[in-house]
C-alpha cells in the first residue's frame, strides 16, 4: 500500500465515523452514504478498477472519470444545499413573523 | 377623506435617528401606523414604542420584504381596509399618501403604485447612477411582468385589503419589489400608477440600496426560479 492510499483511507474512514456520529439520517440516506463510502474505499484500494470503468464509458483515465463525477456531484450538492437553506430561511421567517405579531405592542386609539 | 381604516406599514431597520421625525407627521393625519422593527441594533424599537403606533419586532433581521409582509399581515388582522407602505428613512413625504389612496377609495382599482418618473412624480436629489439603474430595472420588470409601469422599485404603494390578502412576499430582502409586481400581475389586480415625490437625503442615500447589491437581487431571483 502506498502512503497516499493510507492517507485517503484514513480520510474516508474518519468521514464515515463523523457521518455516523453527527448525521441522524433516515435509513435510505444511510444506505446511499454507505454505498458511496464503500465505492470510495474500493477506488482507493484498487485504483485500476476506475480506469477499467472509465474506458468502458469512453474516458481515458480513471482519475479523469473521478473528476467528472466529482464536479457534477458538487453542482448537485450545491443546489440541494441551496434549496435546503432557502427552506430553512422560510421557516425562520414564518417563526419570526409569528412571534412579532403575537408580541406586537398594540396601540389603542382614543375614539 | 375617511382615514379610520387606513393602515400605514413602515418597515424600519436602524432608523433611530430619523424615525420620530418621519412618523410624527403621519400621526397628525390620524392613520393607523404599524412600525415593523427588523431587529435593529440601535434605539429604533424604543423610539417606536414611545410613539402612538403599533410596533412589531422581528427577533432576527430578515430584510425589508419580510418586514413588509409582517406589517401587512398585522394590519389585515386588525381590520385594515386600506394599506399603505411607507419608508422609515424619510424618503417618502406624507402628501403622497392621500394621492395613493384616492383611486382605491374611489373604487377605481385595488392597487396604487407610486411612480417617480411619470407625470408630476419627482425624485428629488436622486444621483445619476441610481436613476439609470432604476430605469433599467423598470424596463426589465416591464418585460418580465407584462405590466406597463414606469417605476418598478418604488416603496410608495397602497393596496385595498382584498388585494393585500393575496400578497405573499417570500423574498425577504430586496428582490421583493419585483416579486410584488409579479403577484399584482398574476392575480390580475387592477392597478394604477400615481405620481409621487421621493426625496433623497444624504442620510437615506447612505442607508439605501448600494449598486453592488444588484448582484444579490439577481441571485435571490435566480434561487426563486430554482424553487419553482
Amino acid at each position: 500500500m502506498t502512503i497516499i492510499q493510507l492517507l485517503l483511507l484514513l480520510g474516508i474512514i474518519s468521514s464515515l465515523l463523523l457521518y455516523l456520529k453527527f448525521f441522524r439520517s433516515v435509513l435510505k440516506d444511510r444506505l446511499i452514504a454507505f454505498t458511496l463510502f464503500i465505492v470510495a474505499i474500493i477506488a482507493i484500494l484498487f485504483p485500476d478498477i476506475t480506469t477499467v470503468i472509465a474506458n468502458l464509458l469512453g474516458v481515458g483515465r480513471g482519475a479523469d472519470l473521478l473528476i467528472y463525477i466529482l464536479s457534477t456531484g458538487s453542482v448537485f450538492a450545491f443546489i440541494l444545499i441551496g434549496t435546503r437553506l432557502l427552506n430553512i430561511e422560510r421557516n425562520i421567517t414564518e417563526l419570526v413573523r409569528h412571534i412579532a405579531i403575537i408580541n406586537a405592542e398594540k396601540f389603542h386609539k382614543a375614539e | 377623506m375617511k382615514v379610520d381604516k387606513v393602515w400605514v406599514v413602515i418597515p424600519a431597520f436602524n432608523e433611530g435617528k430619523v424615525l420620530r421625525s418621519v412618523i410624527e407627521p403621519l400621526i397628525k393625519e390620524n392613520y393607523h401606523i404599524v412600525i415593523v422593527d427588523d431587529a435593529s441594533v440601535d434605539n429604533t424599537y424604543n423610539i417606536a414604542r414611545e410613539l402612538p403606533v403599533h410596533v412589531c419586532r422581528h427577533t432576527v433581521n430578515l430584510g425589508q420584504g419580510a418586514a413588509l409582509q409582517t406589517g401587512i399581515q398585522y394590519a389585515l388582522m386588525n381590520g385594515a381596509d386600506y394599506i399603505v407602505t411607507y419608508d422609515a428613512d424619510g424618503q417618502h413625504i406624507p402628501e403622497n399618501i392621500p394621492k395613493l389612496l384616492k383611486p382605491l377609495i374611489d373604487g377605481n382599482c385595488s392597487v396604487a403604485l407610486g411612480t417617480r418618473f411619470d407625470g408630476k412624480g419627482q425624485a428629488i436629489g436622486i444621483p445619476r447612477t441610481k436613476l439609470i439603474i432604476l430605469k433599467v430595472a423598470a424596463f426589465y420588470s416591464r418585460l418580465v411582468t407584462g405590466l406597463s409601469i414606469t417605476d418598478t422599485h418604488n416603496g410608495s404603494r397602497a393596496f385595498t385589503a382584498e388585494a393585500a390578502k393575496k400578497l405573499n412576499i417570500t423574498q425577504n430582502r430586496m428582490a421583493h419589489a419585483s416579486q410584488l409586481l409579479n403577484q399584482v400581475s398574476e392575480h390580475n389586480m387592477t392597478h394604477i400608477e400615481v405620481p409621487v415625490v421621493i426625496r433623497y437625503t444624504s442620510y437615506s442615500l447612505a442607508k439605501g440600496q448600494k449598486i453592488s447589491n444588484l448582484f444579490n437581487i439577481l441571485w435571490e431571483s435566480f434561487m426563486e426560479l430554482l424553487k419553482k
